[in-house]
């Protein structure tokens, strides 16, 4: 009977799925889950990247994909498509505190767990012939001289494996990976370094001005771009030789409108583009528009990938959208949801990450501070709420009894 | 005053997400109830002359193969269960001979099969000089 209900289960799943279209989703090339880390560690150095553009303050994400079918995310093996799930959880952290004058000390936590299962799962995956499961995590230190505004940082990155299938090559958990961030004022230099070996070295230009950070609101200034130019050391794996990267950020229109660049040297070329709109500067939400040249060694072409997303404070909607394909896993042809998260908190600012105006939830709560403030009064804390109304009227009256008055309420309650 | 009204929505709003999210966290749980992680196959030969020798999932490039049922299975008979992890659409190479005995020349007949999970009983049967799959 039981079985009887499964089955029944299963065929109207899959009913349903055919009838959204979601089946016609394309699969997980295998080969997107084995080169995921080298994705995560640029990403998430990134986001630090971002994030440090102050020096302190706080910062918080968490989120996590959410694919209610098995057949959104299917697995392209050697052998088929496997039905099963892409995931992709992750959270970061990151608060400072003053410890001297003019300096901040800081620590920051970003963490990862991505990969394929047989099963959707929260914590505990299936981990079948075929699952990929692995996490990223990296942490570290930060040192800001708020005088000079620089900002040193620096710590390790963790690839730890948990479960490698049989289709993907052999992997082995990374503990000596490490990083370096400084930064002065809008320029900053990243390395990313496996033992001795420079694995990528990041000089990113963040010329745009921001008011969180100081700046300002409108003006030619907030239309300068950020720049970023990465170098990739490919000839550690032996895969190919170096190559760069390059990002344009372009604001088009007070700061609610960009345009995005990435452009790949010497070889490769065009790598995505996108047109993005906050409705507002502190990307609480967002609109994208992006394009993104596929990976022609893992998915055999490298076609054009048109796409879009739409991101809300909680939740984020995207239907082959070049950060889906980039961070789970090239998934495409199907809508993804994720559940989100993210704030940074700078100097009583709070914004989502890469905003430059704090967000319109705080205005409104400084508004409402002003208007539930007491009624003007005399300050005092009124023992008989009753006396109130006597008390401005009989200003004078009162002064001259307070002493009767508090021996008087002394006297009955027993507390003074 | 509607600002504050706003403000009181809002946060109701964020707590009702949040509520949602508690039982969201738990759709994993919830989604094996009806949705099979493994395939527990097995086959029967419902030919009159052939022997079934074995079934494995190979490589859509025939390079490499992983077997399945590694059992002979004689006209009318059923092998083991054999439960796998294999969920999805797979190339099927079937090893028979035309013989009730399993003797003589090793036959192959390769298959894209699409595997639901859960419990399947798949019949192998003859028709015309073809193999002939069914689910039931």
């Amino acid at each position: 009977m039981v079985m009887l209900m499964r089955k029944i289960f299963g065929r109207a799943l899959c009913l349903l799925s055919l009838a959204t279209g979601l089946a016609l989703a394309d699969a997980i090339p295998a080969g997107a889950l084995s080169t995921g880390a080298s994705q995560t560690r640029d990403q998430q150095l990134r986001e630090i990247r971002d994030v440090m553009r102050g020096g302190r303050g706080g910062f918080l994400d968490v989120g996590f994909n959410y694919l209610p079918l098995p057949s959104q995310t299917p697995l392209e093996s050697p052998y088929g498509e496997h039905d099963g799930f892409a995931f992709r959880h992750h959270f970061a952290g990151f608060g400072s505190g003053a410890v001297a004058r003019n300096s901040q000390l800081g620590a920051l936590l970003w963490f990862e767990r991505s990969g394929w299962d047989g099963e959707d799962f929260f914590f505990f995956p299936q981990y079948n012939d075929f699952s990929h499961v692995s996490s990223m995590t990296t942490w570290g230190l930060t040192f800001s001289q708020i005088k000079y505004d620089l900002t040193f940082a620096g710590g390790m990155q963790h690839y730890n494996v948990e479960r490698v299938g049989i289709v993907y090559p052999e992997e082995d958990d990374s503990l000596y990976y490490s990083w370096a961030h400084l930064r002065w004022n809008h320029f900053s230099l990243q390395g990313n370094f496996y033992r001795s070996n420079v694995r990528f070295l990041r000089l990113s230009m963040d010329l745009e001005s921001r008011v969180v950070y100081g700046g300002q609101s409108h003006g030619i200034l907030t239309y300068l771009p950020n720049v970023d130019f990465t170098v990739y050391n490919r000839s550690v794996d032996r895969f190919s030789a170096d190559n760069y990267r390059m990002n344009w950020e372009q604001n088009l229109y007070g700061q609610v409108l960009y345009a995005e660049l990435s452009y790949d040297f010497p070889d490769d070329g065009f790598h995505s583009a996108a047109l993005k709109y906050y409705p507002d500067p502190s990307r609480m939400v967002a609109f994208e528009a992006t394009c993104i040249r596929r990976n022609k060694d893992i998915d055999g072409t490298d076609d054009l990938l048109w796409g879009g997303a739409i991101e809300f404070p909680f939740v984020r909607f995207a239907y082959n959208s070049s950060y889906e394909y980039e961070n789970f896993f090239h998934a495409k042809g199907t809508f993804i949801v994720e559940f989100q998260f993210n704030m940074t908190a700078f100097d009583g600012f709070l914004f989502a990450r890469g905003g430059t105006r704090s967000a319109p939830l705080e205005t409104i709560n400084i508004e409402r501070k002003n208007k539930d403030k007491p009624p003007e009064g005399d300050g005092l804390i009124h023992l008989n709420p009753s006396e109130l109304s006597t008390s401005n009227s009989n200003k004078p009256k009162t002064l001259e009894a307070t002493g009767i008055r508090y021996e008087k309420s002394g006297g009955n309650e027993g507390g003074k | 005053m509607i600002r504050s009204i706003l403000m009181r929505r809002m946060r109701t709003m964020a707590f009702l997400l949040g509520l949602f999210a508690i039982p969201l966290m738990l759709t994993g749980c919830l989604s094996h109830w009806f949705i099979e992680s493994e395939t527990r196959l097995q086959v029967e030969n419902a030919t009159a002359k052939y022997s079934i020798l074995s079934l494995d999932v190979v490589s859509l490039d025939g390079s490499i193969y992983s077997s399945w049922i590694d059992e002979t299975i004689l006209p009318g008979e059923r092998s083991r269960v054999v439960s796998a992890d294999w969920v999805g659409e797979f190339k099927i190479r079937l090893k028979y001979t035309k013989s009730a005995d399993a003797s003589g020349d090793t036959l192959v007949d390769y298959r894209m099969l699409d595997f639901d999970g859960g419990s399947m009983f798949l019949k192998i049967s003859a028709e015309k000089g073809s193999l002939k799959y069914k689910f039931r």
